[in-house]
């Protein structure tokens, strides 16, 4: 599971010093990122892989499962099924269809996503013979202070295994 | 001149505006309070709201050519659109209603070319002080796969 917390004033600062941010870039239209807590626990973002195909994913208000379904050993297809609730008023319906813009193909926070799997996998190509691991934030499962880590993904891929008995 | 004829005009300067990368004037192809979204047919015959990109203003058009300058990062790539004849429709409060097919290639910086997308616009359109611009352009697409990068707007 990787999650996102709502940072508040006093403890936002988990980003300064990188690259990507840019103080003076500012939305015209703020309601892309107008958010509500609306299940009150500060999530902003949350990513849940339930099984290896099976993703729930929160994005500010905008919910979706997702399946992946592999079609060649270079295709994918992903579908997303966004949904809200029943009782939604017309307002947070609205907010949900504009926090869509964040993900999926020509999403603000995905659009690199996508890209950057392209670069990789055209790279790996080239090197058929050869093989590289990058064991991002170490080998092992433990929660760590960092994002920049995988910890949550060895984690899940561990208990797959113990599981299924692969 | 036609309504025809007025809003083929539109489309062509609007395809030409995204085909030679003047994406800064794409906002203004639209009205303040516009609808732009892009949704796939059978998302679109079922009634669904939900769109690959989904914009209820102006500023957010603008917001996505900024995003796209500055922000995002993804190869680079240009697109050729091709638009056919516009269908007109009824003439209502919100305007014009216009149905036009269209094809668009992409090509990618090594000099890749696909058929990237097809569909057809549904349009309404509204006439401000002698300009026509879209109050909504809906971008229904024929598939329901898309790439996973769709960076340019359609």
């Amino acid at each position: 599971m990787s999650e996102t917390i709502a940072p508040t004033e006093a403890d936002d600062n988990s980003y300064a010093g990188m690259r990507s941010v840019d103080e003076d870039y500012k939305l015209e239209d703020r309601r892309l990122i107008d958010v509500v807590d609306e299940h009150p626990d500060r999530v902003r973002h949350q990513i849940v892989t339930v099984f290896p195909n099976f993703v729930l994913q929160k994005t500010q208000n905008a919910m979706a499962l997702r399946f992946f379904t592999p079609k060649a050993i270079d295709r994918t297809h992903l579908e997303f099924i966004y949904f809200g609730y029943a009782d939604d008023t017309p307002e947070m319906r609205k907010r949900r269809l504009r926090h869509l813009n964040l993900g999926g193909p020509a999403g603000f926070v995905s659009m690199e996503d996508g890209c950057v799997g392209g670069f990789v996998e055209r790279g790996i190509a080239t090197a058929a013979d050869d093989s590289a691991i990058v064991e991002m934030g170490g080998a092992g499962t433990e929660s760590q202070a960092t994002r920049a880590t995988e910890a949550s993904v060895r984690g899940f891929w561990s208990l797959w295994r113990q599981m299924t008995g692969l | 001149m036609s309504d025809l004829l007025r809003v083929a005009e539109l489309n062509a300067a609007y395809a030409a505006a995204i085909d030679t990368d003047r994406l800064e004037a794409w906002p203004d192809f639209f009205v303040d309070d516009c609808l732009y979204k892009i949704t796939s047919a059978e998302n679109h015959k079922r009634g669904y709201s939900a769109g690959i990109v989904y914009a209820d203003s102006r500023a957010m058009l603008r917001d996505r050519v900024t995003a796209l300058r500055t922000a995002n990062i993804y190869e680079r790539q240009s697109y050729r659109h091709i638009v056919g004849l516009p269908v007109i429709g009824a003439t209502g409060a919100d305007g014009i209603a216009a149905e036009t097919p269209f094809l668009v290639a992409r090509i990618m910086r090594d000099g890749r070319t696909d058929l990237f997308a097809t569909g057809v616009y549904l349009d309404r359109i509204r006439d401000e002080r002698g300009s026509l611009r879209f109050a909504e352009r809906l971008v229904v697409c024929d598939s329901g796969h898309f790439d996973t990068l769709l960076a340019i707007p359609l």
